[in-house]
């Protein structure tokens, strides 16, 4: 559907030129969520603007359903625009405007009558349940209900492309929640293909289907959101995601002189195995669970326990190394 | 006494019919002239649709000419243009040419600076859905300063209201002549005196109007 290949922005500053995005490449599928994460500056909003060419690449090419959109101008620039919304971290609203102004906008940019405008903003307000709203205007109206404006202008012509730049950014974490509800809603009725760009992993795990991760300028690591999450190969990457997964514990734990301790990760289908029950009813030794999390992603599960073997010397040894046959994945912290 | 009182009355009326129609005039003419030529230096600046760094440069550099020549001396300059545009050097109709002109490159810089308020982000909106520049300029542009041209247009009468005086000059009579004509040349502070509360009170008039229209667009 859309596909990034090797693609370069420069910019001039002062004389010296600045690598924003450095030889980045990306195919995403019809129909999918696409996240880009990374830290701000990371390059990320450079990137996504190439797709629909508010930033014009210094190098590389972007191709929509191929065809290569990369050196459009005029007409063409304006129909693929037209084929593509955009949503904002900052809204960018129209503020003389009302709601219904700022909707009815992208369809008088697309020429469509009076009589069509009037029939399709109502729908698009319908759809992200400002129908009350018509006649605000946007200072009147609270961030969550902004970003829905937002949504309903870019959805106006019916595009087969969201970008979204930072959509939740602005927002409280119960508004991200009903943003992010909707924009995967719209996803799957609409089958409209989304990139989302953010530096929050948790908008990741929430919506996205597949990620890439960039760092300064360059895309680091890219896989489906289980692959990142469960597997980070690069350092930074290990970072974003140990934010998420931070199991620490008292320092009083660690220095006490109880049993081992182990951290155990779980991954895929083995977090719901009776690892631990087993390890008890096998071996003998007592386990205390003192620090653990699950999330699930999609329907997968990923998973981190901290626990506490006590019991014979032989004993916990043979614990452990059951455990690690089971699961892959196990690290003795003491 | 009472012919003196007469007299000033009919002195005043027509100073005040001359101040409208300099002010009128040229206030028109920065309407016109103006706003596209605010709208033309904001759009060819660095980074905008319009870019264009030459056109700009030139623009830019005969607004600042305009708007560093002292009144007094463009009103005598520009003699010879008033004389083929109006037919005449003399009078109020002569006296907005060059008013026009300086009013023309003042409204200018402070629709540009009107339009810079404009955030960039709801530019980058608009031309993210597809708008031609023209179109970004009528339903976004335009829409979104108008609060801020009207606060301009605003400072531009009331800056006219004041040039109008030095009009007198080229005789172009108006309020702020009278006032130097009775009370500088003629010593007559009482007359010098009315007058120049009456400006006040115009001056504010003008004011608060475009402070009142300017607040009622005003939707952030």
């Amino acid at each position: 559907m859309i596909e990034l290949k090797g693609i370069h922005v420069e910019f001039r500053s002062n004389g010296n030129i600045i690598s924003a995005v450095k030889d980045a490449s990306l195919k995403i599928e019809r129909g999918e969520v696409f996240g880009i994460v990374g830290a701000s500056g990371a390059g990320k909003s450079t990137l996504l603007r190439t797709i629909n060419l508010l930033e014009r690449p210094t190098g590389g090419s972007v191709t929509i359903e191929g065809v290569d959109i990369t050196s459009f101008t005029g007409g063409a620039l304006r129909d693929l625009r037209l084929q593509t919304g955009m949503i904002f971290q900052q809204f960018n609203l129209i503020h003389t405007g009302t709601v219904y102004a700022n909707v009815a906008f992208p369809l008088k940019v697309a020429g469509k009558g009076g009589q069509e405008i009037a029939r399709r903003v109502p729908e698009l307000l319908a759809l992200v349940g400002l129908e009350e709203k018509a006649d605000a205007y946007p200072a009147q109206l609270s961030g969550g209900q902004k970003q829905r404006v937002g949504i309903a202008r870019a959805l106006a012509n019916s595009p087969r492309i969201l970008l979204c730049d930072e959509p939740t950014s602005a927002l409280d974490l119960e508004t991200t929640a009903s943003i992010l509800d909707l924009l995967r809603e719209i996803n799957q009725r609409l089958g409209i293909t989304m990139v989302i760009i953010t530096h929050e992993m948790a908008v990741v795990k929430a919506i996205c289907d597949r990620v890439a991760v960039m760092h300064s300028g360059e895309i680091i690591e890219a896989g489906t959101v289980y692959e990142i999450f469960a597997g980070p190969r690069h350092e930074y990457t290990r970072q974003l995601v140990s934010r998420t997964f931070s199991l620490e514990l008292p320092p009083r734990l660690l220095g006490g002189n109880g049993g081992r301790i182990v951290k155990i990760h779980y991954r895929g289908g083995r977090a719901e195995e009776p690892v631990i029950s087993e390890t008890v009813r096998q071996f003998g030794v007592q386990v205390n669970i003192l620090h653990g999390q699950i999330e699930y992603i999609g329907d997968n599960p990923l998973g981190t326990l901290v626990a506490e073997l006590v019991g014979e010397q032989g004993q916990v040894e043979n614990a452990t190394s059951f455990i690690c046959r089971s699961t892959n994945a196990v690290e003795v912290i003491r | 006494m009472n012919d003196s009182i007469h007299e000033l009355l009919q002195d005043l009326v027509k100073a005040f019919g001359e101040t409208f129609q300099m002010v009128g005039i040229s206030l028109t003419l920065s309407i016109l002239v103006g706003i596209p030529l605010g709208l033309f230096l904001f759009v060819t600046e660095r980074g905008l649709f319009l870019q264009n760094r030459l056109l700009n440069a030139f623009s830019g550099l005969l607004v600042n000419i305009i708007r560093s020549v002292p009144f007094v001396i463009l009103l005598v300059l520009v003699l010879p243009l008033t004389q083929k545009l109006v037919g005449s050097t003399i009078g109020p109709g002569a006296a907005s040419v060059p008013l026009s002109i300086a009013a023309i490159a003042f409204y200018a810089r402070l629709v540009q600076s009107a339009l810079c308020e404009v955030s960039r982000g709801v530019i980058e909106a608009a031309m993210a859905t597809g708008a031609s520049p023209l179109q970004i300029i009528r339903h976004v542009l335009l829409p979104e300063s108008l609060p801020g041209l009207f606060r301009g247009l605003t400072v531009t009468a009331v800056s006219l209201i004041g040039y109008s005086a030095m009009a007198g000059i080229v005789g172009g009579g108006g309020v702020g002549d009278l006032a130097i004509r009775f009370g500088y040349y003629r010593y007559e502070t009482r007359i010098m005196l009315v007058t120049v509360v009456l400006l006040i009170v115009l001056v504010q008039v003008v004011q608060s109007i475009g402070d009142r229209l300017a607040n009622r667009m005003d939707r952030k």
